[in-house]
């Protein structure tokens, strides 16, 4: 791969800003049409006995959306916590003159090289 | 026509002859699979094949709708990897390759312990070289500690096999169920090829050092080998649900931070199996279904995106999210696999995921356990996150890496496409799996509750991802290692087996050192030496010393 000439490349679909604007807007209509839709259909309820916590918070409206939202934001903040103390510097266990002493390394090529 | 050879056979066989085919001729080797497999489908039996040894009967072939699945799908895996590893003229990886897919088709028809045996150990040994195919430093040593991990398995199998035949006298593959040490034995055997928490290190420490294709092979054959023997010999186990939402969970943590993107999908594995975990531990017909079915389609979207990482090494050189992006503009069709792959594991309706997820998902609620359910809708929303999005976002989109890599070889597109479309049309048409599955039941996988709650989960847990990176909130890429339990072996065993090696050695010198002095201080008397005085009286000092301790300890004894 010689450096290739990116000033002249032609732009594609997600280079021109527009496209990802109304891509963006196509994605948050959907969202909203998504969680307002348990308004309009009646879920089938979980089959667990009545009065089982989790089977009358299933039943809230939006209840999927709620959690699938918020679940994510708790696993990124969970994973950026554990960065705090599991992150070693990338040579941890290999010292790097170790582990870039590449014996015959045929199919993979590096073009950094 | 019926199927009378072992079904291993024909892959061992085209191993043997691809160590000395000439590497032009090596498109053959795809028509194995290919002819095998459907021989073995057309017949819809394979005859039991029994060998005599002495006072045992190893039961070699041993067929019923369990098995038959799993030797389809290895057929169909094999096949796929096989033609993706076609650019290549390395015959190490054709020979551990089709070695490695023959193991485990034997495995699966394996009837009693002893031939599993075999089988699982070969599983072991073939894997491996496609570790020590990639030829790297790095490799070697991951090739290594993967190869130490696997061996143990199989002696833990063995060791429990004994025990087994001790108690029961029986070496067949019956249900097992967990109240003898055997018992106990079998499952940490089964655990460690399965992944099960605290021993799935070997999995994210080996899959990401494998070559492009070694990677392809491994993610298909040995973890489901596992969950097939879990299956016929666990079922119903309520530990195995524990055991398997914490797989589902855990690692998802753990892909979201990681860097290297095979890594990312080596988690994202054990996420996957977490959930058959489950399905066997629930052990309803629903579940077990679930749970192989699941198998199933993992092997194939699981290895799409195995197949699209190892098309951007390929390229590229690395895989670090770091360094990747704007791939889209120069291999579009990978683009568009990786796509394919990440919406089937991240179970979007009209995927394959979709369709034997919501299995186990619904199994878990029928059997009573509302909050493990929790867990697995957490994971489903989190495996969205970190392989439905993060790996296609950050190798073909994000920033601009200025990479221009060429697309991806004919034959590499070729195995994504097949791959791809079986997603699609499993996912588009489950009942063409749904009547190949073991156990009899009737799930409908499409009705408008279970598709539009999915839909606000995915779209949701999207949303989230859009929220986090506008806010700068979600983590960069960052060249790092993140510490797992392999800490333990690779840094804290060591270490400590250094320090204790380190105390023995000053000890041992101190001692030497202390005794030799001790030595020097008696006085000598050689030929010339000049016999004063003071040395004599000295000598009869230390004489009688000696003298008196002797007889004091013949006293005290």
């Amino acid at each position: 791969m010689s450096s290739p000439d990116l000033k002249h490349e032609n732009p594609t679909f997600f280079d021109k800003p527009q496209n990802i604007k109304v891509m963006m807007i196509c994605f948050y209509v959907l969202c909203f049409l998504l969680a307002a839709a348990d308004v309009f259909i009646h879920r089938h309820e979980l089959k667990l006995i009545d009065g089982n916590v989790v089977k009358i918070i299933e039943q809230w409206p939006s209840f999927y959306a709620v959690f699938g939202f918020v679940g994510c934001s708790l696993l990124v903040f969970g994973a950026k916590l554990m960065r705090l103390f599991l992150m070693r510097s990338e040579h941890f266990y290999d010292p790097p003159n170790e582990s870039e002493n590449d014996i015959n390394d045929k199919n993979t090529k590096d073009n950094n090289a | 026509m019926s199927y009378a050879i072992p079904a291993f056979l024909p892959f061992f066989i085209a191993a043997a002859i691809a160590l000395i085919l000439p590497m032009r001729w090596r498109y053959i080797l795809a028509l194995v699979p290919l002819i095998n497999g459907l021989w073995l489908f057309l017949s819809l039996d394979a005859s039991p094949i029994n060998i005599n040894l002495h006072i045992f009967t190893l039961e070699l072939v041993k067929v019923d709708r369990l098995s038959l699945l799993f030797a389809y799908l290895f057929h169909i895996a094999c096949f796929i990897c096989l033609i993706y590893a076609m650019h290549l003229k390395d015959r190490l990886q054709f020979v551990a390759g089709l070695a490695y897919a023959g193991s485990a088709i034997g495995a699966v028809f394996a009837g009693d312990f002893l031939s599993l045996f075999i089988f699982w150990e070969l599983l072991a040994l073939t894997s491996a070289f496609l570790v020590f195919a990639r030829r790297t430093k790095s490799a070697q040593l991951a090739g290594i500690r993967y190869l130490i991990i696997q061996i143990l398995s199989g002696v833990a199998l063995l060791i429990a096999a004994i025990m087994h035949y001790q108690s029961t006298g029986s070496m067949s593959i019956t249900h097992i169920g967990i109240e003898s040490y055997a018992s106990y034995l079998f499952l940490f055997a089964f655990g460690v090829k399965a992944a099960f928490p605290f021993l799935h290190t070997w999995l994210t420490d080996a899959y990401p050092e494998a070559t492009p294709v070694g990677t392809v092979f491994l993610s298909a054959f040995t973890t489901k080998v596992a969950i097939y023997m879990l299956a016929r010999t666990f079922q119903g186990e309520e530990a195995l649900v524990y055991i398997g939402a914490a797989m589902t969970c855990f690692p998802i943590f753990y892909a979201v931070i990681e860097n290297d993107l095979r890594k990312v999908l080596a988690y994202s594995l054990i996420n996957q199996l977490g959930f058959m975990v489950c399905g066997i531990g629930i052990g309803t017909a629903l579940a077990l279904n679930g749970a192989v079915a699941h198998a199933f389609n993992d092997v194939i979207f699981k290895g799409l995106l195995f197949m699209t990482m190892g098309a951007v090494l390929t390229r590229v050189g690395h895989v670090n999210g770091s360094n990747l992006g704007g791939l889209f503009r120069t291999m579009p069709k990978t683009t568009l696999f990786c796509i394919i792959g990440a919406a089937s594991i991240s179970a979007f309706p009209l995927f394959s995921g979709f369709v034997s997820k919501s299995m186990v998902m619904a199994a878990m609620i029928e059997a009573g356990h509302e909050y493990l359910w929790l867990m697995l809708l957490f994971a489903s929303a989190g495996v969205f996150h970190h392989a439905g999005i993060k790996i296609p976002f950050f190798a073909f989109f994000a920033h601009d890496s200025g990479l221009r890599p060429k697309e991806a070889p004919t034959n590499m597109l070729i195995a994504m496409g097949i791959a791809a479309t079986l997603c699609i049309v499993i996912g588009s048409f489950p009942g063409l799996l749904y009547q190949l599955l073991p156990w009899e039941n009737s799930y409908q996988p499409y009705d408008l509750t279970h598709t539009i709650t999915q839909l606000q989960l995915l779209f949701f847990s999207a949303l989230a991802f859009v929220w986090l990176n506008k806010q700068g909130l979600y983590p960069p890429e960052l060249k790092s290692v993140n510490l797992d339990v392999e800490y333990l072996y690779r840094k804290i065993l060591p270490n400590a087996g250094i320090k204790l090696f380190s105390v023995y050695e000053n000890t041992s010198k101190a001692i030497i050192k202390s005794a030799s002095s001790a030595i020097t201080m008696l006085p000598t008397k050689n030929k010339n030496a000049d016999a004063s005085a003071a040395t004599l009286t000295m000598r009869m000092v230390v004489g009688f010393v000696l003298l008196a301790l002797v007889a004091l300890m013949i006293e005290l004894m």
